[in-house]
């Protein structure tokens, strides 16, 4: 216990800070506990998630978007999926730039552009 | 740098060879700089888009390349009112793409189809004919799409040659493999992770079976054991995590489907990519 807290005042000033741009900000308790797992995990332990956004960052989406019930239900069911495992041929849309698999919220609809190939100029 | 060779090949080309710099710059994907010298030669027109049409053309497609929709679509809209025959009838293919990555469906039909009629030349109408008969395989009504592009093929035009494989593959849609995330849901309430194996997730699966059923081995344990507060916490949790299973089981079929949709949208476009240039003298 004494070491872990040694950690967290070691820790730098941006732990547990969201460095994705569009994570949500902290708010409530929910939000404090999941900035907490990213400084653990993420910061401390250098614990890489597969999935973009991450499994806390998709967890805190999921309680602020469906409630705290539905959302804890989602955040478990993503976090089971995060495994080295994951690959294309779970029917994600490819790796990002990154590397990472994205895997949002609310998939985004269809990117492809006919319209494109076939102009005439 | 571009700028210094820019200029350096504009004077040693001389007058009018500007517009075939923007286009160089245009045909090498170089889309911000194309943009600047479209609108540099359309300021030196007076900033009348109809008189250098092609530059106004390609300056919409650039924004539109550059993710200025709004900005693309307005510009198309004006070439279309005021450009004739083919002119606006590329103008119109232009609105129906920009409509199309919107997402709006309808509206993009409706302008390939004014294209269409508008075009003079057979390449340009049978341009908007394809483009319009796959906005209904974008909807997934797979058979019409295929029947629409099956007319094109018919008429023997410039995309005679490409539309009957583009009609097959367009009607292969109709029998794509799905999962129904109903019964993938359901089976995942039965036996937690089945429903994820049925749709191709075997780890997956065997992870979302491994977990509740540690869970359901924690809940039993701890009211054997009598202990309130872990039996609290393993129930909620359990419960939490067998729930998440069937979504989950619902959510890899959702994800199962849209794969298999999304290979054959891409297979459809790499067919695109191999139709032959426009022919024909566009503005």
């Amino acid at each position: 216990m004494t070491l872990f807290l040694l950690l967290l005042l070691a820790a730098p000033d941006t732990a547990g800070v969201p460095s994705v741009p569009g994570e949500p900000g902290e708010s409530g308790i929910a939000d404090v506990l999941f900035a907490e797992y990213r400084l653990l995990f993420r910061d401390l332990l250098g614990r890489t998630c597969a999935f973009s956004p991450s499994c806390s960052v998709y967890g805190q989406e999921a309680m602020g978007t469906y409630g705290p019930v539905l959302g804890t239900m989602m955040a478990l069911e993503r976090w089971t999926r995060c495994h080295g495992g994951v690959s294309d041929s779970h029917g994600y849309a490819g790796r990002g730039p990154d590397g990472r698999v994205p895997d949002p919220l609310r998939p985004a609809g269809e990117t492809t552009c006919w319209g494109r190939s076939l102009l005439p100029f | 740098m571009l700028g210094t060779i820019a200029a350096a090949l504009l004077i040693a080309a001389g007058p009018g060879a500007d517009e075939g710099f923007a286009d160089w710059l245009y045909a090498s994907g170089e889309f911000s700089t194309a943009a600047s010298e479209y609108l540099r030669i359309l300021y030196e027109n007076g900033g009348d888009t109809l008189a250098v049409p092609g530059a106004s053309l390609r300056l919409a497609r650039c924004w539109q390349e550059l993710g200025r929709p709004l900005d693309a679509l307005g510009l198309y809209d004006r070439l279309s009112i005021g450009l004739d025959g083919d002119g606006g009838a590329a103008a119109l293919l232009g609105i129906g793409s920009v409509l199309e990555e919107m997402d709006r469906i309808d509206g993009s039909r409706a302008a390939y189809l004014d294209a269409a009629s508008r075009a003079e030349s057979p390449d340009l109408r049978d341009r908007g004919l394809v483009l319009a008969a796959l906005m209904l395989a974008r909807e997934g009504r797979w058979e019409e799409s295929a029947a629409e592009i099956g007319a094109v093929a018919g008429r023997g035009g410039p995309l005679a040659g490409s539309a009957p494989g583009l009609a097959g593959m367009v009607a292969s849609g109709a029998d794509l493999p799905s999962r129904s995330p109903f019964w993938c849901g359901f089976a995942s309430a039965v036996l937690p992770g089945s429903g994820q194996m049925l749709c191709g997730n075997v780890t997956d699966g065997l992870i979302a079976l491994g977990v509740n059923g540690a869970m359901a081995f924690l809940l039993v344990e701890s009211i054997r054991r009598e202990e309130v507060a872990a039996s609290v916490l393993t129930g909620w949790l359990g419960l939490s995590f067998y729930g998440g299973n069937v979504y989950g089981g619902a959510r890899a079929a959702e994800g199962y489907n849209a794969a298999r949709r999304r290979e054959l949208l891409e297979r459809i476009t790499e067919l695109l990519e191999e139709v032959p240039s426009a022919s024909g003298s566009l503005p």
